[in-house]
């Protein structure tokens, strides 16, 4: 079976960064649940001797100089004044540990 | 008296933001083939003016800082672009109903979806609000409205326009595509927007065709394929005979049509959702309610600003993607999932390469049903992917398709002619296209304003 449980879902949105209510957590199980049923046909395809299809566009990796460019399109100092909150030029974010790990 | 715009959204709803003025290149002085055209662009590509929200909750307070290339490019050629057209969220759906800011309707009947993503963008086109239209197509986004609308919508191959500055939602198939009242416009728009860019790795350096010049041209012994797997079960008798009629019409005009198989073509819809939702889950990470637009949370640590942003800024289909695309990529499923998600693909691509050998064109339907009734299907995600079954394997071989009206079933609703042309051969499309639109008046339609 390629039902996906409950835990699992839970698991998967705390990997990707998602609050999911209750509800959100029942409603995914079933509607991954039947989408992947659905999906897992193509199990049934021989693949042995298939190479991937990552190279999408066929064309090779471009590289240029590592050197800064000044301005390309916009300044820095316009993408700094998207951050909502900022401490000069850095983005200001909530404590990365709670108080009783630092301690 | 009313503009047409101020006329039709009521109804309609393609609009996100309609302009004041419409957004013209400055300094621009006079000429350039757009001159005097009036465009709509999918909310999902950055543009200076206005806000570019992608029809998500997540970004709707966002300002981009710089015009997308396809942008610069219309402005260049004098385009009007006079506002941004809806979109399901991050251009996740294929009805429009999935946008955060309410639905977009079909112009030909309200009470039916435009079809998505790109529906607003359709919709405008269709109801006359505006000339033409971007949209982008990464599933079907572009020719599934311009089917329902009838319209002319275009995908080009992938790599043949620039995607710097459109929102990603899945890498290896995302491009921008057009839409207009006739193919000859949509060639137009193409023409302008195509061509590499040292912005976009992806974009391909190969010249671009003579899309407006290719238009008119003769298609006396042209070989049209027609893959019987697009007609199977669950495809819409009237959409299959209006198409058929449509591909008959075309053998007037002395082009070869037979009978070819893609049996692949029942597996597309699976490859191509485990593809794209996989990269569009990593795609999506970087909206962390940081760095783009004010979000407002009470999250006390980071790792729960971000859950709490992301949980309520992104809606159900996002948030169904970011899980299904983080299940087929995690350790001790990805084989499974996405790996053979990506292998098929190199199989289906190898289908498409040796129907091209045999034929010059392969034509179909563009969806298995015309327009259907806002709501029927919001609440079943799987019947959702499945209006995608004919459109998603173009995507997913790389190739550019184009959707032209094709007549309208009992109910009057459009229904569209898919014409599918191998790797940059968009020339050879277009000409079948007009070919096939001169036969007819349905460009000439127009639906009527509802009371």
């Amino acid at each position: 079976m390629d039902a996906i449980t409950a835990d699992e879902v839970k698991s998967i949105a705390a990997l990707s960064r998602v609050a999911l209510t209750e509800q959100e957590v029942d409603r995914a199980t079933s509607d991954l649940s039947a989408i992947l049923s659905n999906f897992s046909a193509i199990k049934t395809i021989e693949t042995t001797n298939v190479s991937s299809s990552d190279d999408a566009s066929g064309l090779r990796n471009i590289a240029r100089e590592d050197i800064a460019q000044e301005e390309v399109l916009c300044s820095s100092d316009d993408l700094i004044k998207l951050i909502p909150h900022t401490n000069g030029r850095y983005s200001k974010v909530p404590g990365v540990f709670s108080e009783s790990e630092v301690s | 008296m009313k503009t047409v715009i101020e006329t039709w959204e009521p109804h309609i709803h393609a609009f996100l933001e309609v302009f004041e003025n419409p957004v013209v290149a400055e300094g621009l002085l006079r000429g350039g083939p757009l001159q005097g055209k009036t465009l709509a662009i999918k909310d999902n590509i950055l543009m200076k003016f206005g806000k570019t929200t992608a029809a998500s909750n997540i970004l709707k307070n966002f300002q981009s800082p710089y015009n997308a290339t396809v942008i610069e490019k219309l402005l260049n050629a004098g385009a009007s672009i006079v506002g941004k057209a809806n979109l399901d969220e991050f251009a996740m759906g294929s009805s429009t109903e999935y946008s955060a800011f309410g639905p977009t309707k079909n112009p030909w009947d309200i009470s039916r979806v435009a079809g998505g993503s790109s529906g607003g963008s359709a919709a405008a086109v269709a109801s006359g609000e505006v000339w033409g239209a971007l949209g982008t197509d990464t599933g079907g986004s572009v020719r599934h409205p311009a089917s329902l609308c009838g319209v002319v919508g275009v995908k080009p191959t992938y790599g043949r326009v620039s995607r710097h500055g459109l929102i990603s939602y899945g890498s290896s198939l995302d491009q921008v595509g057009t839409i207009a009242r006739t193919v000859t416009d949509s060639a137009l728009l193409l023409e302008i927007i195509a061509g590499h860019d040292v912005l976009d790795a992806t974009s391909s350096p190969l010249r671009v065709g003579k899309y407006v010049d290719a238009c008119g041209r003769e298609i006396a012994g042209m070989k049209i394929g027609v893959p019987k797997e697009f007609f199977g079960e669950g495809v819409n008798a009237e959409v299959a005979q209006l198409v058929r009629e449509a591909i008959t019409s075309l053998e007037t005009l002395g082009a070869t049509v037979t009978e070819i198989s893609l049996p692949l073509t029942p597996l597309a819809i699976a490859v191509y959702y485990l593809i794209a939702k996989a990269e569009a889950s990593s795609n999506l990470a970087r909206y962390d309610g940081l760095r783009y637009a004010t979000f407002e949370t009470e999250a006390e640590s980071l790792i729960e600003q971000y859950k709490d942003v992301r949980g309520k800024g992104f809606g159900l289909e996002v948030k169904r993607t970011i899980l299904m695309g983080t299940y087929a990529l995690s350790a001790g499923y990805a084989d499974a999932w996405y790996k053979q998600a990506s292998k098929v693909r190199t199989l289906i691509r190898r289908e498409y390469e040796d129907a091209f050998k045999q034929v010059d064109i392969i034509a179909g339907p563009v969806t298995s049903e015309p327009a259907f009734l806002v709501g029927s299907k919001t609440e079943d995600p799987l019947q959702m992917y499945l209006a995608d079954a004919l459109t998603v394997p173009v995507n997913v071989a790389g190739v550019p398709a184009i959707s032209v009206p094709c007549g309208f079933t009992s109910e009057n609703l459009p229904v569209g002619l898919q014409l599918i042309a191998p790797h940059f051969q968009e020339e050879r499309m277009f000409s079948v296209a007009t070919a096939y639109e001169a036969q007819h008046d349905w460009y000439m339609r127009a639906p009527t304003l509802p009371q």
